[in-house]
Formats: structure tokens, sequence, C-alpha cells
């Protein structure tokens, strides 16, 4: 695959050259960088798992080819070809763009390779080519895969006019997304002053993962089709604003002939701006980024340490491990997984978006039935989706438990073998507690006063049973996992491919505890019962779970 | 270049991450052609930063640093192409063999691939790691990344070698041979800058030692000179007293006792 992106990009040596671009240097890293990205064990996107596939670039296509099936549907569904042209850009810019920033962002931040490159006899503009490209390529290929069933859909529709000239609009687009994409980065370090950037990113990340989680759930809601099918677009002087709008231009101008003056006006944006914002990225923003990432990188040791200051004042994780720790090993490791979970950005990457989808399957359930949202409200009383609410914080701790194996530092987890620990089991029931104290309750507890403010005090002895279940649906994937200890396991690593059993199960327990709770509520005092057998099983599980020896450890 | 003529030049050099603070405040040194410079300093005193501009790396410096004559601010190309530079991070690409690596390394400096193949594999044998060419070094040692980064740094044939702690996880035997390079090349003509904090191999195989502390050189000379002008035996003496590092033995007690459980004095 390396060979054949090179050889497309050979095609272009006269532009690079033309871009005052070293062409030889240029391709060797490039080379040097796709080889590097090929052969991680660890996909450039955060894959969720992966089994020795050595060919990361084939899996990003085949999901986003998956992905781009929704757009391509766009062009059967509407009549007006303008009008599809439209929505299908702005969906592809859109997750270009969102891809790009969320998915590429560590491509784009990463300076390891500074050290290697720097020293060498490269000018810095062939540098700085040479990461655009590395990042275009796997944009194009987004695109492209995104595109893909378009591309089919129209060729079969529409002929070859199309192909072509979609292909090149789409290219276009790749590179007014880039300008986009920089232009928001730089902007970010400006507002952030640098300190708080990568912060600012996760966030964004994880905004946009519950935003792509609600978008599906919801907008097909929204979008009545049948009125998108005969839509037109009537140009205005705000059409000329629209990025997606200047795509769309030259596609149906090609294809239907529609040489108005409008239509050449937009398709002359589509050419000229992305040409115009390429050179902008390449002369003044890419140096300016470089430029701002290096100094970031200096201004953010100074700015942890005032925030580290800041932190140790109160001190949250040792008050709460005083009341649930029995020894001072188990408080130590309680109060190193609080903190280490808050400041692991791949662990917050991994299990912050759950706490956004949690919103939005919250809101979901106020929209799922037909009618008006008013009249759903207020016969919510009537109904028992309290369970539903409340169990939705038992489907999320799971996966906090399960993550919380994980680390970038995971080779520091050898100070569990050498401190004095008798039994493991002190350690993982630390880490334990710190996770559903942490993560649990405070999804637990907005979900439960919800639940007493729409329900009343008749259903306190539900959301405690609630509660128990959610403790037991942790320990029952803590045991599963408990040959690892805390933060102790590769991201990326076998453990983290094969979660199998535990996959299915972290769905599947709490659902299942569930619905054997729904029952429940049919038998007269079931609830209270449940109470005192679930109480009974957490404080035997527990214990059990502090008694795991040295010989379940895998090292 | 002739041998009175310095290599290196470096005048009223001044360095800031933030614009207030300065890591390096009005260095000046200059730097002769065969020389080993034993660049030494506490942690923080701007070792790494003098060696970044030196090499082109950093470019937005107060003062004037040439090298070969050139201003390395407006020519950084031209000096890269004739310096090498030995890391203290491994820092490569360690999914790709060593092989792969140094022909892209090569590359760069626009040494022809057979020519680099030649070169690197000469190199990786003498360094014991022929076998291991094609091996992909990412479940390579840190000695054996080092080995890799020191060929890397002397594929193109440098005049002047920047080193960076480059014995740090080498075995004994090969850390002698990188010395006894290192000696070689020297003698050849070659400039070598060694920048470490092992005091013995500074000792002896350095024929000039720099030491700098807060951005300031604080002692330049021969070893010999160094001793006689600071009253010390050892060049790990004469840093204490330079960098205003004493009472030793007071510290470590200090430290025992902070450790120590009560009653146990």
């Amino acid at each position: 695959m390396t060979d054949f992106i090179l050889r497309i990009i050979d095609l272009f040596k006269g532009l690079f050259r033309l871009l005052k671009v070293d062409y030889k240097k240029f391709r060797i890293i490039l080379w040097a960088k796709l080889t590097d990205d090929n052969r991680q064990e660890k996909s450039i996107v955060q894959r969720k798992s992966k089994k020795q596939m050595s060919n990361s670039l084939g899996w990003i296509a085949f999901i986003y080819t998956f992905l781009g099936i929704f757009v391509g549907l766009m062009l059967l569904g509407i009549q007006d070809l303008f009008v599809s042209m439209v929505f299908v850009f702005a969906i592809i810019m859109v997750m270009t763009a969102v891809a790009l920033i969320s998915d590429f962002t560590s491509v784009l931040l990463d300076t390891t390779d500074n050290a290697i490159l720097l020293p060498r006899p490269v000018d810095g503009r062939t540098l700085v080519v040479a990461r655009l490209a590395h990042i275009v390529i796997y944009i194009m290929l987004i695109t492209l895969s995104l595109s893909a069933v378009t591309i089919a859909i129209g060729t079969f529709k529409l002929g070859p006019v199309f192909t072509l000239v979609f292909l090149v609009t789409l290219a276009f687009s790749v590179l007014f997304v880039v300008f986009v994409a920089n232009v928001f980065y730089l902007l970010l370090m400006k507002i952030s002053g640098g300190e708080h950037f990568r912060d600012i990113i996760l966030y964004f990340q994880i905004f946009m993962a519950a935003f792509a989680m609600g978008s599906y759930q919801l907008l097909p809601r929204l979008i009545e089709f049948d009125a998108l099918k005969n839509f037109t677009f009537p140009i205005r002087w705000w059409t000329y604003l629209v990025p997606p709008a200047w795509m769309a231009a030259p596609v149906d101008a090609s294809v239907n002939g529609d040489l108005s003056g409008p239509k050449i006006a937009l398709s002359l944006l589509g050419l000229l701006v992305p040409l115009l914002s390429i050179v902008v990225v390449v002369q003044f923003l890419a140096p300016g980024f470089n430029r701002a990432l290096s100094r970031m990188e200096t201004v953010g040791t100074s700015g942890k340490r005032e925030q580290k200051e800041k932190r140790e004042r109160w001190n949250l994780p040792g008050f709460i491990s005083r009341f649930l720790t029995s020894n001072p090993a188990e408080r130590a490791v309680f109060q190193l997984s609080w903190r280490l979970s808050s400041r692991d950005r791949k662990f917050k990457l991994k299990t912050y978006p759950t706490f956004g989808y949690l919103l939005i399957i919250v809101l979901v359930l106020f929209f799922i039935d037909e009618g008006d949202i008013l009249q759903n409200l207020q016969s919510l009383p009537q109904t028992q989706k309290y369970i539903i609410f409340l169990y939705i914080g038992c489907i999320l701790i799971p996966i906090v438990v399960l993550q919380q194996r994980f680390s970038d530092q995971y080779e520091a987890a050898w100070i569990y073998h050498a401190l004095p620990f008798i039994k493991p089991g002190d350690i993982q029931k630390a880490s334990l507690k710190a996770m559903i104290i942490k993560y649990g309750l405070p999804v637990f507890t907005p979900l439960a006063i919800l639940v007493l403010l729409i329900w009343g005090p008749a259903v306190i002895d539900d959301i405690v049973l609630a509660f128990m279940n959610m403790v037991i649906s942790s320990l029952v994937l803590a045991f599963i996992s408990k040959s690892d200890l805390p933060f102790s396991r590769r991201y990326g690593g076998a453990a983290e491919s094969q979660r199998g059993l535990s996959g299915f199960l972290m769905f599947l327990v709490p659902v299942f505890l569930g619905l054997v709770h729904f029952g429940m509520t049919f038998i007269p005092y079931a609830i209270p019962l449940g109470i005192l057998i679930t109480a009974g099983i957490v404080y035997t599980g527990m214990k059990a779970y502090g008694n795991i020896g040295w010989h379940s450890i895998k090292v | 270049m002739k041998a009175d003529c310095p290599i290196i030049t470096i005048k009223n050099l001044k360095k800031s991450y933030d614009g207030k603070n300065y890591v390096l405040r009005d260095i000046d040194l200059d730097i002769f052609p065969g020389q080993i410079i034993g660049y030494i300093g506490p942690n923080g005193a701007g070792k790494t930063t003098t060696v970044k501009i030196l090499i082109g790396m950093l470019s937005d410096f107060e003062g004037e640093v040439t090298v070969f004559g050139l201003n390395v601010a407006q020519s950084p190309l031209e000096v890269k192409q004739r310096i090498g530079y030995v890391p203290e991070t491994a820092a490569l690409y360690d999914t790709l063999t060593p092989l792969e690596y140094l022909r892209f390394i090569g590359q760069i400096y626009g040494i022809s691939r057979e020519e680099t193949e030649a070169r690197s594999l000469k190199m990786l044998e003498q360094f014991g790691l022929k076998s291991e060419a094609e091996v992909r070094m990412n479940a390579f040692s840190k000695g054996m990344k080092q080995k890799v980064l020191i060929i890397a740094g002397l594929i193109h044939d440098p005049d002047i070698l920047f080193l960076d702690e480059p014995l740090a996880g080498l075995d004994a035997n090969t850390a002698i041979v990188i010395k006894e390079i290192l000696a070689q090349l020297a003698a050849e003509g070659k400039t070598i800058f060694y920048c470490s904090h092992v005091m013995d191999v500074v000792e002896r195989i350095c024929n000039r030692i720099i030491i700098i502390d807060k951005g300031v050189v604080i002692a330049n000379g021969a070893f010999d000179e160094l001793q006689a002008m600071n009253k010390g035996k050892s060049l790990e003496r004469i840093f204490s007293q330079l960098t205003g590092s004493s009472g030793h033995a007071e510290k470590a007690q200090d430290i025992i006792s902070a450790f120590h459980r009560k009653g146990a004095e």
C-alpha cells in the first residue's frame, strides 16, 4: 500500500517541485512515516481491537466505506442533483474534518520525529509539506472510502462525467478541510495559550464522539425524508458562503449542463478557495503551527506544575479513601487509581465519550415515542421506564472497570510487584472502589435524582437495588479481568483486542440484572428482599475479590 | 579548515524559551578542529539547548553562532550536511529495521543506496548487529538502539560529531570501542562535542572540558588546567566545587535520616 501511495504521489512530482520542495527527501520522509504507521501494532486511528493486522490502512478504508453507504443513499433519495451534492459534500467535509481533528490529532501534534529529522539537512518547507502530505494521505483515504458508494451510484446513474468531476472536487474539498483544521488548531492554541490545548482537544474529541452517536440516534427522527426528496436549493447570497455548495456546483454544472452565472461563480469558488487555502497553509499556517507546537511544549510543563499545586490543596481521593479502605496499602492504590484515571488522556478518551452517550440516551428515551414530548413527559410516571434510567449507569461503569487495566505507562505497574503487597486483591479491590466512586456515583446520582423527581419516593428501594446491581455488574467484570492489575496493560495489545467474553458481558450483565429487577417490580416485597440479597452478594464478592492471590496475576 | 581556525564560534549566545528566563546567557566559545570537547553541567544547565542551537535545531536565539564559518541560523542545511548528532533518547522509527533506517538516513544526506548499505552493513557487523540488520528495532534493547543511533550519526562521515550521553545503555566492550572511535576520529582532525554526566569518561577522553552552570560557562580548559586552577584531583571534585554543590556527605546523611525509621538512629 505504501509503495502504491508513493507512486501516485510521484505523479505530482512537478507540483511539489513548484512549491520548492526537495522531492527526493520529501519522498523518503513520507516513506518512513507511512512504513512506521503501517507497522505500528496499534493503528493510526484509535481503533479498539486488532489482531496483528499489519495493514491498518485497509481497516480504515473498510470502516469509512461502510459509513459511506449512508452518504451514497443521498444520491438516490434526493431528486435534485445540486441539493444531493450539497448534502454529500457537507457530510464528507464535516466527517473528514472531525476525523482530522479527533483521530489525527496525535499525528498532527506528534513531534517525536523532530529529534530524527531536525538535525538532518532537510529544509523546513520540505518537512512541513511531508507532514501535511502524511495527513492528507489518510484524509484522502477517508474521503475516498466515504464516497466510494456515492461514486459507484453516481457513475451508474449519471455516467463517467460525474465520476471525473466528483473526484476532482473531492480532492479540492480535502485541501479546504486541511486548511480549516489548521485554522482551528491555530485558533485553539491562541485561545488556550498552549497550556490546555491538549485538554481542549480531548474534550472536543469526547464531544464529537457523543455528537456522532446523538446524530445517529436523533437525526432520523428529526428529518422528514419525504420533504427532502423534492427539496430544491435556491441560490441566495449566503449560498456563496457554504463550502459544500462550492463543491456541489461543478458536479451539477457538468452533469446537467447548467452553466448559469451562479453555478459558475460557485464552481470558481470551489476551485480557487481550496487552492488559495493550501498555499496559505504551506506558506504561512504550517510554519506557524510548528512554532506554536514547540512553544506549547515548553509552556505546557510550567502550566502543569501550577495545576498540580492547586489540586494538592484539596485531597478528595485521600478523604474518601479513609472511609472506604481498610489498610494503608489499599488507601494508596485507591488514590493512585483515582488520580491516574483523571490524568491519563487515553483513559479519558476511551471512557468519557460514554458519559456523553449517556446524555444522548436519556434524550432519546424522551423522544422515542411518537407524539408530543410534553405529553410523553407527563405520562412517564405511569411507566416503569425508571428501570432503564437507573440501569444506564450500570452499563457505563463496567466499561470503566474494563478500561482501568490499560495505560500508556503500563510499564510503571512493576511497582505493584516490587512493593510488599501480600495479595494483589488489595490492589484490585482498591482500584475497583475508586472507579465505582469516581465514575459510577457521578453517573448514578443524577439519574437517581431524576428518577426520584419524576416517580417520587416510592421508587427509593428500586434506586438502592439498582445501585447494588451496578456494583455487582462491576464486580463480575472485575472478576473476569482479575488477572490484570490496574493500569498494567498496554493499549492496543493483546489484552485490549481479545476482550471477547468481557466485552460481551459488559452489556449483558447489567441488562440481565435490569430485566430481573423489572420482573421483581411485579412481586410484592421482592425489591427489599432483592436489596438484602444483593447486599450479601456485594459483601461476599468484594471480600473474594480482595483475596485474589498472586498466582492469578498475569505478568 | 585550518587547525588554528575555530570550527565553531559562539558569540554572546543567549536563549530564552519564554522571553523572561534565560537558559543560556552570554556564552562565548571557540572550538577548534580535532578537539574532543567534554561539555558538562548539572541538570538544566543549558547543555542540550546549546547542542540544539549548534546543530541547527533551534534557530530563535540571540547572539551569533558559526559552524564551519557558516552562520548556523542562516545556513542550517549546509551545517547539518556536515555534522553528525547522536541524541540521548532513542529517537528513531523503531518499526523499521536497522538497515531500512540507515538507508533512510543515508538518502537524507544524499548518499547512494549502495554506498549507504555497504557502510551500514560494515558498521552493523562491527557493532555486533549484523544478524539483526533486517529485524525491526521495536524489539531491540536500549543499547542496541543506541548502536544504531551512533551508526546513523557517523554514516555520512561528518566533520563534527555531537554526542549526548552516547554511552548510556551500552555494554562495557562497546563503550570502549566508542571511546576508541572518538579518539581516532579526533586524531583525523574531526571535532567531537561530547555531553555527559559521566565525569570519569569525560576526564579520560576529552582534551578540553567546558563546564556550564545556569546558562553560563564557568570553566573552560584542558583537564590539567582545570586541576591547576581549582586544586581538585578528579573532574568530579572540580565539578562539585565549581557548581557550588558541596557538603555531599551531609546531604547524604540528611536523606538517610529522612527515610530511617524512628528509633533506628
